[in-house]
């Protein structure tokens, strides 16, 4: 049956979404689940509208996306620089290679007591969680787009006589875009992670703090909308870094992520 | 004279790869070089392009811009052919505008004109090749070095670009230095066949091939000369 084949294809996905959505409806209205525990999709979103149009979010909301904004910011100049550092000379990569890797791997909440000692409460020490978790991905893909760019490349343009800016302007960074780009969405999300965990314990505005100030409250339904909220802004990010990606990698031949 | 190689000893990593060559070039000659597989053919023409050190001797080449077609052609995926051919002149320090103007202009007559807003990934391998061969003429270079540039094309493209090359080369009387394995190639286009011998290499033999042009294939001359280079290779 072709026809159902493709009939399924196409609208399967969003029916099983509705289905869900009725299904979690219903649980709610019919008190199958307590309403301390978990909101209706209608009132979550009802919640969310009014909490949007009281203004009561406008600073924690502009709180987190600009520590997100500067924490991507200054990722991606840290994160490049480490990357194309390491991708353009071996001793350096083996040189900062066991630090990043390391650092990595410590589990970000650990920092927080120190986070807060060295930086206090407010932007810094959320940007610098943000950019610290951020600049891993990208500082990995800066150094893989650096290795596969091809060295021949390189010479070809040292043989026209190309100088250092020339070079690292029309053919290094060009050749890392597709890349970096990709890596910045995941940079995205552990930035917004890392912005997250520091609004949790040690922050008085921020979407992460109202989580934690809805939920020990349980004002489970604007928790919930806070949620969505988060959520949303993760999609913007992927979605603009997506956009990023159709405008500047659009040369035939090149797989994108 | 064009270029003049005096003495030079080129070292990659532990191995001797150019012993002592010695080599003068004069001014709009057409040089073909050849020698055995890894003899160091391209460390020379690196060398003469300034991109690997020297461990002894001189390079002395005269003053002017230079132009390179590597055997592989190296274009930029994500410029157009447009700007792929303008790439050498803003290297130069050309502005984008000037470049691609003359860019334009240069790849009509070369037979890419139709093709300015491909990329190179839509091109075929004899297009890409043209394409280098453009944008290393374009920059108006005193002296071309071209390694094995077409060793990877089809008899018919082969034969269009060596006549391409022939035809930019007497407009612009440029000096030229060419590395190729195949004896017609080498006879077909130079004034001069040079055969280096096996690494450490330095020069084995020079062939003058005193022929007129434009060549013909069967011609009997060239078949006499690419014995003579056959038989010190
Ligand atoms: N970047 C490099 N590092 C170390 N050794 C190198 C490097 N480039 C070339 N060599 C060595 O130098 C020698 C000469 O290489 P080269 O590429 O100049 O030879 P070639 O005559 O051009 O060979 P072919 O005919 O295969 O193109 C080879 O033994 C090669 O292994
Ligand atoms: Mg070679």
């Amino acid at each position: 049956m072709p026809r159902l084949r493709a009939v399924a294809d196409r609208f399967g996905a969003p029916l099983s979404f509705l289905c869900v959505l009725a299904l979690w409806e219903t649980s709610c209205r019919l008190r199958w689940v307590s309403p301390v525990l978990l909101s209706a999709p209608s009132r979550i979103v009802a919640s969310l509208a009014s909490l949007m149009g009281s203004g009561a979010l406008t600073g924690d909301l502009a709180a987190t996306a600009s520590a997100l904004l500067l924490s991507l910011a200054i990722a991606l100049a840290a994160g490049g620089a480490l990357g194309v550092g390491m991708g353009l000379s071996q001793p350096t990569f083996r040189l900062i290679h066991p630090y990043l890797v390391s650092l990595n791997a410590i589990p970000k909440v650990a920092l927080m007591p120190v986070l807060v000692l060295w930086f206090g409460l407010g932007l810094p020490p959320k940007v610098f969680l943000g950019a610290f978790m951020g600049s891993f991905p990208i500082a990995m893909a800066a150094y893989g787009g650096v290795r596969s760019l091809e060295s021949d490349l390189l010479m070809m343009a040292r043989s026209f006589g190309a100088g250092r800016m020339m070079i690292l302007r029309e053919v290094v960074l060009p050749g890392l875009l597709p890349h970096v780009l990709p890596a910045l969405r995941v940079a995205a999300n552990y930035a917004l992670v890392g912005v997250l965990i520091v609004e949790f314990f040690a922050a008085d505005r921020g979407l992460g703090y109202r989580i934690i100030v809805y939920s020990s409250n349980f004002q489970t339904e604007a928790f919930f909308a806070l949620l969505l909220l988060v959520a949303a802004m993760g999609l913007a990010c992927a979605s603009t870094v997506g956009f990023l990606e159709r405008r500047l990698v659009r040369w035939p031949g090149e797989e994108r992520a | 004279m064009s270029l003049v190689i005096r003495d030079l000893s080129v070292r990659r990593g532990d191995l001797a790869v150019i012993d002592r060559l010695d080599l003068e070039i004069a001014p709009g000659e057409f040089v073909a070089l050849t020698g055995p597989s890894g003899c160091g053919k391209s460390t020379l023409l690196n060398a003469i392009a300034g991109l690997v050190p020297l461990a002894g001797g001189a390079i002395e080449a005269e003053r002017g811009s230079l132009g390179c077609v590597f055997q592989r052609p190296m274009l930029l995926p994500w410029r157009t052919v447009l700007d792929n051919a303008a790439f050498g002149l803003e290297c130069r320090g050309a502005s984008v505008d000037d470049a691609r103007s003359r860019a334009r202009t240069f790849l009509e007559k070369v037979g890419l004109g139709r093709f300015t807003g491909y990329f190179p990934n839509e091109l075929s391998e004899g297009m890409k090749q043209r394409l280098t061969v453009a944008r290393a003429f374009l920059v108006e270079p005193r002296l071309v070095l071209m390694d094995e540039p077409f060793s990877s094309l089809d008899e018919t493209a082969r034969r269009e670009l060596q006549d391409l090359v022939l035809d930019l080369w007497a407009k612009s009387k440029c000096t030229v230095l060419f590395v190729s394995h195949y004896l017609e190639e080498l006879v077909y286009l130079a004034d001069r066949v040079i055969v280096l011998g096996p690494r450490p290499t330095t020069v084995v033999k020079t062939v003058p091939v005193q022929l007129r042009r434009p060549r013909g294939i069967g011609n009997e001359g060239m078949l006499g000369l690419m014995e003579s280079v056959q038989r010190c290779r």
